[in-house]
């Protein structure tokens, strides 16, 4: 009855600012899905459905997708249209994940939008986010929401601004390797101590910027996979968890809902010792602090020994445990394509097609995304060779 | 491939105005859909939320209403495209293994101009500029029907005025007032062709399911209901007006949805249809996709009264879309009305549910076609 | 590398909205007309709620007792924003996560009331665990700007 699924092709297009960007939502989702199906050598009437992720309000359109044709619409292909917020893309990949093992559907397109690339005011659209009544009155978007987990993790434990910044200038290096990355600029940790403070703990370079480009993965059932791809990445498995709305019990120590969510995948993955079983992983970073939080949740060490995994740079390209070598979400941030490029990443770091950032043989890895209104939604997924 | 059911079910009566906000309203629809399931809340597995931001006026508006539906710390989803994408979202992660017990679930509290909420759903270069608008569309494929032959002025009249007869006496529809073909063809002109009393209402209200894997669909009831078929189809938004017309989308999705469930006759296989027509023209223009006549056949199916709700063929017999029509849980509702039918009806076994996201106009659309089997009648 | 001419289409999306807040918001909200702090219990398991709540989540039962607060909290996190957004007010503001009482969820609200010389001497100036109490509005709507914002108990 259940039946494997694997992600056996990637399409990106290039990162650049949102403000400079020249080509439409059209083109960019062909050419991404252009590029997924080139990979695997299939045309687009070989889809037998497409999952678009994005948020609508942040795109000023009302259901985007339907605008768009480049996802088989003329050929009558359903569309699915998933928005859970920033971790709409997980969730699309939980929804292709499903159709697949459920017997559904054999060939699947999942394509993460790129939500800002019209947007004039970024954060006049990030604050839309924020509930109208209890919390948008308060002048809070999203990297407020960023800056009470920054807060609180910090003073808990005791961390450095320099630890911050050393997080946020990890990406950054690692970005200047990826020829998808949109921030390319390597800034050192006293690079990121330099920049002005937003709203604190969260300096500028440790925030993500607003980046335009656009991400397809092509996913299949065992029998396609195996005949389409010669090393299909297989989805052992994938889950999400939905905290409260507003604030509610949240005291933003830690992500304690991630960490439920790791031990039930963990548990279905036959994940024991993550720092040991995962060989390269994909955290979702919009604020780069969260990355030593993730640490925790994700049991990589124990709670607020983070910064240790960083100083002894065991999260390094060389490490025992690379983490975000794509330069991760503070250094391309194109809206819900962030989410889906999580899942592509550890994708093409198994496939080995990980161009410039590839980790050696890596055979386990882990993505990550996250998304709502004070991080409501976390989605994780394992994959493996 | 296994199995889902349906094993709980319950909505509120739609209205003008809600008097309760999102989240209540999907509270009162879950909590009471998990008391008819005979389950509770610590039995989830996941949720699946239908809904779209434009209607719930909140960016990433799931976040509100995940919760309502009983998926705090649980695995919660938002299917944009209408209620039935979102059942077979809820089906999909059963069928996987990933959930024995889902809970399907959407809400309308929201006032909100559908006028501009679908404008703004079109492209910005082409069509919203014009103003292009759900209503306009419809209108559009409206004069094509008239001026083709396929339907006159007075089968819109008709069949707006079947789904008001049928509507009035359903005790959860929003309009029960019965119009009838004078009312509507009287009623004022809003897009000709279509009159006022031809267009859908905008309805408040909340409604959700209880779905369930095959081994726990058994456990919680003596006669389960049955999703036995269930696929989407799309439309292109800037294919030929042909293309649009021809409804390829909606199609594809009966036609294999039909052929999962074993369909080969649907007049006689099926029992009752609730399909989703936001304006009267769509239903017309959708029996013969459906199966229920040949190509032209459809008004001479409505002017026999075969389509009635006590007819042979009832096509809504809640009253349809033009009595209730709540933006966000419409498709759960028109799944609702089903069961509803198959339950009240002796005798009667399967239903075909037929949903769309056109509540934004049509271009572009997709479609969702399930159905829905008691294992005995 | 030179970008190639490509015509560029301003726009918005303005939609306009009318939320029902309901039968617990709505209660709470009236309170604060009335310098009131008010919370919610779940029958089932005992949480309070500030603010209040249409239902608990994990027992999934509406709250049916009602009890007033003194509106006394502590700061469970907060930021000070140093950065001018769009709809957002003239920095430095500091926003908290509040814990009014023993409720079991946190608020959002505006912290003031602090002495400084530099804005960058106001995160000092917050600890966690700090205990705040409400500043009124003195017009107060039913909303929740009715509490002007927190303050530091002396």
């Amino acid at each position: 009855m259940e039946k494997r699924a694997a992600v056996i092709g990637v399409g990106y297009t290039t990162y650049c600012s949102n403000r400079r960007e020249t080509r439409s939502k059209a083109e960019l989702a062909h050419e991404a899905v252009r590029n997924a199906l080139g990979m695997v050598g299939l045309s687009i009437g070989d889809i037998d459905v497409s999952v678009y992720t994005s948020v609508d309000g942040f795109e000023a359109t009302v259901r985007p997708a339907r605008m768009l044709e480049a996802f088989g619409q003329g050929l009558n292909i359903p569309l699915v249209d998933v928005n859970t917020g920033g971790s709409a893309g997980g969730s699309g990949f939980k929804e292709a994940v499903h159709m697949i093992e459920a017997g559904l559907h054999d060939i699947v397109l999942l394509y993460g939008a790129p939500t800002f690339n019209n947007v004039v005011d970024n954060q006049q659209v990030l604050n839309t986010a924020s509930p109208p009544v209890f919390e948008k009155p308060f002048g809070i978007g999203a990297v407020h929401m960023g800056a009470f987990y920054a807060a609180r993790y910090m003073r808990e434990h005791g961390i450095d601004e320099y630890d911050y910044a050393h997080v946020a200038s990890k990406n950054h290096r690692a970005a200047v390797k990826n020829p998808y990355a949109h921030l390319r600029n390597g800034f050192t940790p006293e690079e990121v101590l330099e920049s002005p403070m937003v709203t604190w703990p969260i300096r500028l370079y440790e925030c993500c910027p607003t980046s335009s480009g656009a991400v397809a993965m092509i996913l299949a059932s065992e029998g396609r996979a195996k005949e389409l791809c010669d090393t299909p990445v297989w989805v052992r498995a994938i889950s999400s968890i939905a905290d409260t709305f507003l604030s509610g019990f949240k005291v933003y120590r830690d992500f304690d809902k991630l960490k439920i969510l790791a031990k039930k995948v963990y548990e279905k993955a036959g994940i024991r010792n993550p720092l040991k079983d995962f060989d390269v992983a994909e955290l979702f970073n919009p604020f780069a602090p969260f990355e030593l939080m993730e640490y925790d949740a994700l049991g990589f060490c124990e709670e607020g020994k983070s910064v240790s995994l960083l100083r002894d740079g065991v999260t390094e390209i060389d490490g025992e445990l690379p983490v975000n070598m794509s330069g991760g979400v503070v250094c391309t941030n194109s809206g819900i394509s962030s989410a889906v490029n999580r899942h592509a990443e550890i994708a093409l770091q198994l496939m080995g097609k990980a161009e410039g950032r590839q980790v050696k043989s890596p055979e386990v890895g882990l993505a990550h995304s996250w998304g709502g209104n004070m991080g409501q939604f976390h989605t994780l997924a394992v994959l493996t060779l | 491939m296994g199995k889902v059911g349906i094993v709980g079910y319950s909505l509120t009566t739609f209205r003008d105005d809600a008097d309760m906000s999102s989240d209540e309203l999907v509270f009162v629809a879950s909590s009471a859909a998990l008391k008819d399931a005979g389950v509770d809340r610590g039995d989830l597995d996941a949720v699946s939320v239908a809904s779209i931001d434009a209607y719930d006026g909140i960016t990433i508006s799931n976040g509100w209403t995940a919760p309502a539906g009983g998926g705090y710390g649980k695995d919660a989803t938002r299917i944009q495209g209408g209620g039935v994408a979102a059942v077979m979202s809820a089906y999909a992660s059963i069928l996987s293994g990933a959930a024995e017990l889902a809970l399907v679930a959407g809400g309308d509290s929201v006032r909100f101009d559908d006028t501009v909420t679908s404008n703004a759903s079109y492209d910005v270069f082409f069509n919203r500029p014009i103003p292009l608008f759900n209503v306009s569309s419809y209108a559009l494929l409206a004069t094509s029907l008239l001026r083709s032959g396929a339907a006159t002025e007075d089968d819109f009249a008709m069949v707006a005025a079947k789904n008001y007869r049928d509507g009035a006496g359903n005790r959860w529809a929003h309009v029960r007032a019965g119009y009838s073909i004078g009312d509507v063809a009287s009623s004022p002109l809003t897009c000709w062709p279509l009159r006022s009393l031809e267009i859908a209402p905008c309805s408040k209200g909340a409604c959700a399911l209880v779905l369930a894997s095959e081994r726990k669909a058994r456990e919680l009831s003596d006669n389960p209901v049955w999703i036995s078929g269930i696929a989407g189809g799309s439309t292109p938004c800037f294919g030929s007006w042909a293309e649009t017309m021809e409804m390829k989308g909606l199609r594809r999705a009966i036609t294999r949805s039909y052929r999962m469930a074993g369909i080969r006759n649907p007049a006689k296989d099926i029992d009752a249809f609730e399909i989703f027509s936001p304006a009267a023209p769509f239903e017309l223009a959708y029996y013969e996709p459906l199966g229920l006549c040949g190509k032209g056949g459809a008004p001479e199916l409505l002017r026999g009264g075969v389509t009635s709700g006590f007819g042979a063929l009832p096509v809504n017999p809640s009253g349809g879309a033009l009595c209730t029509n709540p933006g966000n849980c419409g498709g759960v509702y028109r799944v609702v009305s089903a069961l509803n039918y198959l339950r009240d009806h002796e005798g009667a076994r399967r239903a075909v549910v037929q949903d769309s996201d056109i509540n934004l106009g049509i271009m572009g659309e997709t479609y969702h076609v399930m159905v829905v089997e008691k294992e005995r009648a | 590398m030179s970008t190639p001419q490509v015509m560029k289409k301003e726009y918005n999306m303005h939609l306009d909205f009318s939320l029902p807040l309901g039968k617990a918001y709505t209660k709470w909200m009236q309170a604060l007309k009335e310098k009131k702090i008010l919370g919610n219990t779940c029958g089932k398991c005992g949480r309070i709620f500030v603010p209040a709540k249409p239902f608990c989540e994990i027992c999934f039962e509406e709250p049916l007792e009602w009890v007033e607060l003194d509106g006394r909290g502590i700061v469970e996190s907060f930021t000070v924003c140093f950065e001018k957004f769009r709809n957002c007010p003239d920095p430095p503001y500091v926003v908290g996560i509040l814990r009014i009482g023993d409720s079991a969820t946190c608020m959002t609200h505006f912290i003031g009331g602090l002495a400084y010389q530099r804005p960058e001497e106001i995160p000092g100036q917050i600890r966690i665990g700090m205990a705040v109490e409400p500043v009124w509005a003195e017009d107060r709507t039913g909303d929740p700007l009715d509490i002007a914002y927190f303050r530091p108990v002396k």
